[in-house]
C-alpha cells in the first residue's frame, strides 16, 4: 500500500514538473514563432508597399505626361499592317520615356513594366530588362484583369492585382498599376509593374517547420513545403489558381482545422494568434497572422517534435526526472521495506503470538528487538495477561471457597440421615419415614459427589491437587475394589471380572488410581445392560508403565464422540446422566489425574461392541516430570 | 472414650452428640475456640475434634495456644474441617503435632471407625 502511494506520488510529481516545463517551452516556441511571423508579415508588407511607392515614384517623371500630351499621341494610334506606328515626335519622347523606364527597372526587381493606353494598346513595354520592339507591342491589353480597375484609380493611387499569369513572362505575378493623369484630369493610360510571385513566396521560406499563406479560396499562395514552378513560360495565360497552387487540404483535412482557418479569415484582427490540430496523434502548432491583402493569412506551423527539438534542457530534464523518480521510488520502497521490517512485521508477530495463546494458560510475550513502540504493545499485552490472571485467580479462589462452603452443610445432613436410620441411636422409624430419610440421604450424597467432583476439577485446573508417591500394591487395590463393587454389580446382576495375572506394584497415589478405576467401572455399570452385562478390568505390565483397563459389553461410543469424551461436562446423552447421576466431570477428572500422575488415558470403542478404557501409570511416579513439578520448579526459580 | 468437639456448627455438634454418645462414648462440645481451650485446660479428654474455620478464635488459634501451653500432647487432636484449608497447610499442622485430619462432609460410620482406630 505504502509502496503504491510513494510510486504514484513521485510519478505524478515528475509528470507535473515535466508537463509544466513542456508547456513553458511550447509557450516560448510559440512566442518565437509569432516573432518570426511578424517579421515575415512585415517583409511582405514592405514588398507590397515598396512596389506601390516605386511605381508612384516612377510615374512622377513628367515624361509620361509629356508623351501623352503630344499632339501626335492625342491624335490616336496609327497602325500599319496591324503594327502601331510612332511619329518622329513621339519617338523622341518615347526614347526618353523608355530610358527612364529602363533605368528605373534596374533599380527594382520588376519582371515587366508597360504603359497601356485606353484602347488597350501598349505604348511601351520592358520585359526582363529588354525593351520590346514596336512590332511586339500588344493591342489587346483590355483583356488583362487590371485594365478597368487601373483607370478607376486616381493620381497617386495604386491598384494591386491578385496574382495572375503574365501573358508575356508566362509565370505567376503580382501586378501593380497606377493611371497617368494629365493636367486636364484625363487618364489616357496606366503604368504597370509586374513583380514575380517568387519574390513574395521566397519570404515564406523557413529553416524549421512550414510557413505558408492561406488564400480565402482555399489555396496556398505561398508554402515553404511546396516547390512552385517559378521559371519563365512555366504557366499559361489564364491558368486557374486551382491548377497552380496547392490546396489547403494538403495541410489538414480536419473539419476543425478548416473551421479555425475560416474563423481567422473572417476576423478583422491582424494580431498573431495560434491554433493546434492533430496529425497521426502528433500535435501541430500554428501561429498565424492576417495579412492586409486579399484576405490572406500567413501561418507558421511546427509539429510537437520540432517544438521540442533543440531543447536539450527538456530532454535532459525528462531523463533527469526519470532517474530522480527511480531513485526516489527505490528510496521510498526501501523505507517501506524497513518500516515493514521494523513495525509491520513485529506487529504481525505479536498478533500471531496473541492469537496462539492457550486461553487456559496465558503466557507473557517476550519483548521483540529494540523497538520501543512494539515492546510497549507487548508490555501492555503482558499487563493485560497479569490482570486476567489475577481475575482468574480471584474467580478460582471464589469458586473454591463457594464449593467448600457448599460442603459444610452436607455433613450434618448426611450424618443425621445415617443417625435416623440407626435404630440403636434414636429409635425405630416407620417405613414411610425411612423412605423419606432415604431420599434425603440419596440426594445429599449426590450433591456431595457433585461438589467433590467440582473441587477436584478446580484443584486440577489450578494444579493444586496433591499426589502421593507411595508404594501401591495393585493386586490388593483391585481385590479391594472387587469386593467393594460386589453390591453395585449385584443390583444389576452384572458379571465383573478382575483379569489381572501379574503381581504389580507402582510408586504412585493409591487413592487417585482407585478414584479413576472407580469412575471408569461405575461408568461401565451405567452403560451395560442388566442381567447380561459384563465388566472386565485389571492391570498388566507395559514397559515402564502399568496398563490398566476397563472393558464392558455395553452400547459402545461412536468414534466422532470419543474425542470430546474427556472434556469437562461432556455427556454422550444428557438423559443418561440424569438416570445415572454423573456430574459430567468424571472422565475429565480421570484424565487430569492420570496425566498428573504421568500417564495417559484413552478409549477404544465401536458402537454396539462395548467400550474399552485404558490408562497407564508410571511404575515410579517420582521419575516422571509432570506439569505440576515443572510449575514447582518454575516457582522455585522465581 | 472422652471426646471434645469444638465446632461453631451446632447441627454437627448435636449430630456427633447423638452418634457418639449413642455408641458408648462420652462426647462434650463447645461452639467456640476460647471455651474449648478452657475445657482442655480443666479436664482430660482422649480426643479433641477441632474445626479449623471458626469466627474470632479459630482452630489454628486453639492449636497454637495448646502448643504454647504444652497441652498439645495431653490428648489426640483431630482436625475436622470443610473450610478451604489447603492440604499443604494441614500436612504442615500434622507434622507439628496434630494427629489427623478428617475432611467434612464425613460418613458418620467412618468417623466412629476412625476415632476408634486412633484410640488403639
Amino acid at each position: 500500500m505504502f509502496s503504491l502511494v510513494i510510486i504514484a506520488a513521485v510519478l505524478s510529481t515528475s509528470y507535473i514538473s515535466f508537463k509544466s516545463l513542456e508547456s513553458a517551452i511550447i509557450d516560448s516556441q510559440l512566442q518565437q514563432m509569432g516573432h518570426e511571423v511578424e517579421i515575415k508579415a512585415n517583409l511582405i508588407d514592405t514588398l507590397n508597399s515598396r512596389a506601390s511607392e516605386d511605381l508612384l515614384f516612377a510615374v512622377k517623371n513628367p515624361v509620361f505626361v509629356k508623351y501623352f500630351e503630344l499632339p501626335d499621341t492625342r491624335a490616336g494610334n496609327v497602325y500599319k499592317d496591324g503594327v502601331l506606328q510612332f511619329t518622329a515626335q513621339q519617338r523622341i519622347v518615347k526614347e526618353e520615356l523608355d530610358q527612364w523606364i529602363y533605368d528605373f527597372q534596374n533599380k527594382f526587381p520588376v519582371d515587366e513594366t508597360c504603359l497601356v493606353d485606353k484602347t488597350g494598346q501598349e505604348q511601351t513595354r520592358l520585359v526582363m530588362k529588354s525593351i520590346a520592339p514596336f512590332a511586339e507591342l500588344s493591342s489587346r491589353e483590355k483583356a488583362t484583369p487590371f485594365f478597368k480597375p487601373s483607370f478607376q484609380k486616381n493620381i497617386n493611387q495604386v491598384y494591386s492585382q491578385y496574382p495572375y499569369v503574365s501573358p508575356d513572362t508566362k509565370r505567376w505575378v503580382f501586378a501593380y498599376t497606377t493611371p497617368i493623369v494629365l493636367s486636364d484630369g484625363s487618364k489616357p493610360a496606366f503604368y504597370h509593374f509586374e513583380i514575380p510571385l517568387k519574390s513574395f513566396q521566397n519570404i515564406t521560406q523557413v529553416d524549421q517547420g512550414r510557413a505558408y499563406v492561406l488564400d480565402p479560396k482555399g489555396y496556398l499562395v505561398a508554402d515553404s513545403g511546396h516547390i512552385y514552378n517559378q521559371s519563365l513560360n512555366s504557366a499559361h495565360f489564364g491558368q486557374s489558381p486551382r491548377d497552380y497552387f496547392p490546396s489547403i487540404s494538403t495541410i489538414s483535412t480536419s473539419s476543425e482545422f478548416n473551421k479555425d482557418v475560416r474563423n481567422i479569415m473572417a476576423s478583422n484582427s491582424t494580431n498573431t494568434g495560434h491554433l493546434t490540430y492533430s496529425v497521426n496523434g502528433e500535435l501541430h502548432y500554428i501561429v498565424f497572422k492576417k495579412l492586409p491583402m486579399f484576405g490572406w493569412v500567413l501561418a507558421y506551423e511546427k509539429p510537437y517534435s520540432l517544438m521540442m527539438s533543440g531543447n536539450y534542457n527538456l530532454q535532459n530534464l525528462a531523463v533527469m526526472l526519470f532517474l530522480i523518480s527511480l531513485g526516489v521510488i527505490a528510496g521510498g520502497l526501501l523505507v517501506v521495506y524497513l518500516l515493514s521490517n521494523r513495525i509491520t512485521r513485529p506487529i504481525i508477530d505479536v498478533a500471531k503470538k496473541c492469537r496462539n495463546q492457550d486461553v487456559a494458560n496465558l503466557q507473557k510475550i517476550d519483548p521483540i528487538g529494540k523497538d520501543k513502540e512494539i515492546n510497549e504493545v507487548i508490555y501492555a499485552f503482558n499487563e493485560m495477561i497479569e490482570r486476567v490472571d489475577a481475575i482468574e485467580k480471584q474467580k478460582d479462589e471464589f469458586a473454591s471457597m463457594v464449593t467448600h462452603e457448599l460442603k459444610s452443610p452436607l455433613t450434618p445432613i448426611i450424618g443425621w440421615c445415617q443417625t435416623l436410620k440407626n435404630p440403636k441411636l434414636i429409635g425405630q422409624l416407620n417405613s414411610k419415614q425411612l423412605k423419606a430419610v432415604d431420599a434425603i440421604q440419596r440426594n445429599a450424597k449426590r450433591l456431595q459427589q457433585l461438589v467433590g467432583d467440582i473441587l477436584d476439577v478446580q484443584k486440577l485446573d489450578l494444579n493444586r491437587m496433591k499426589f502421593e508417591s507411595l508404594p501401591v500394591d495393585i493386586n490388593d487395590l483391585l481385590n479391594y475394589m472387587y469386593n467393594n463393587l460386589q453390591n453395585v454389580m449385584a443390583q444389576k446382576n452384572i458379571e465383573q471380572t478382575n483379569s489381572t495375572k501379574e503381581q504389580l506394584t507402582v510408586k504412585s497415589d493409591r487413592n487417585r488410581i482407585e478414584q479413576v478405576l472407580n469412575n471408569l467401572i461405575l461408568n461401565a455399570v451405567d452403560f451395560v445392560p442388566s442381567e447380561t452385562g459384563k465388566i472386565e478390568y485389571g492391570a498388566q505390565s507395559k514397559g515402564a508403565d502399568v496398563l490398566f483397563y476397563v472393558k464392558d459389553n455395553g452400547t459402545g461410543i461412536p468414534p466422532e464422540k470419543q474425542k470430546n469424551l474427556f472434556r469437562k461436562f461432556y455427556q454422550i446423552d444428557t438423559s443418561v446422566t440424569r438416570k445415572h447421576g454423573g456430574s459430567g466431570l468424571g472422565l475429565a477428572i480421570s484424565k487430569g489425574i492420570i496425566e498428573s500422575l504421568g500417564g495417559k488415558i484413552w478409549i477404544e470403542s465401536e458402537l454396539g461392541k462395548g467400550a474399552n478404557f485404558y490408562f497407564t501409570v508410571p511404575v515410579d511416579r517420582t521419575n516422571i516430570v509432570t506439569s505440576e513439578k515443572v510449575m514447582d520448579v518454575e516457582k522455585a526459580a522465581k | 472414650m472422652k471426646i471434645l468437639g469444638i465446632d461453631d456448627n451446632t447441627d454437627i455438634n448435636e449430630l456427633l452428640d447423638t452418634v457418639l454418645n449413642g455408641s458408648g462414648h462420652e462426647f462434650t462440645y463447645v461452639t467456640n475456640g476460647t471455651e474449648g481451650l478452657k475445657l482442655i485446660r480443666e479436664k482430660k479428654f482422649d480426643i479433641v475434634l477441632l474445626d479449623l474455620a471458626m469466627p474470632e478464635f479459630s482452630g489454628f488459634d486453639v492449636r497454637n495456644s495448646l502448643l504454647k501451653e504444652g497441652l498439645l500432647s495431653k490428648q489426640k487432636v483431630i482436625l475436622f474441617t470443610a473450610s478451604s484449608v489447603l492440604d499443604s497447610e494441614i500436612e504442615e499442622l500434622i507434622k507439628k503435632g496434630v494427629n489427623s485430619c478428617i475432611r467434612k462432609p464425613v460418613d458418620v460410620d467412618f468417623l466412629i471407625e476412625k476415632l476408634e482406630q486412633l484410640q488403639i
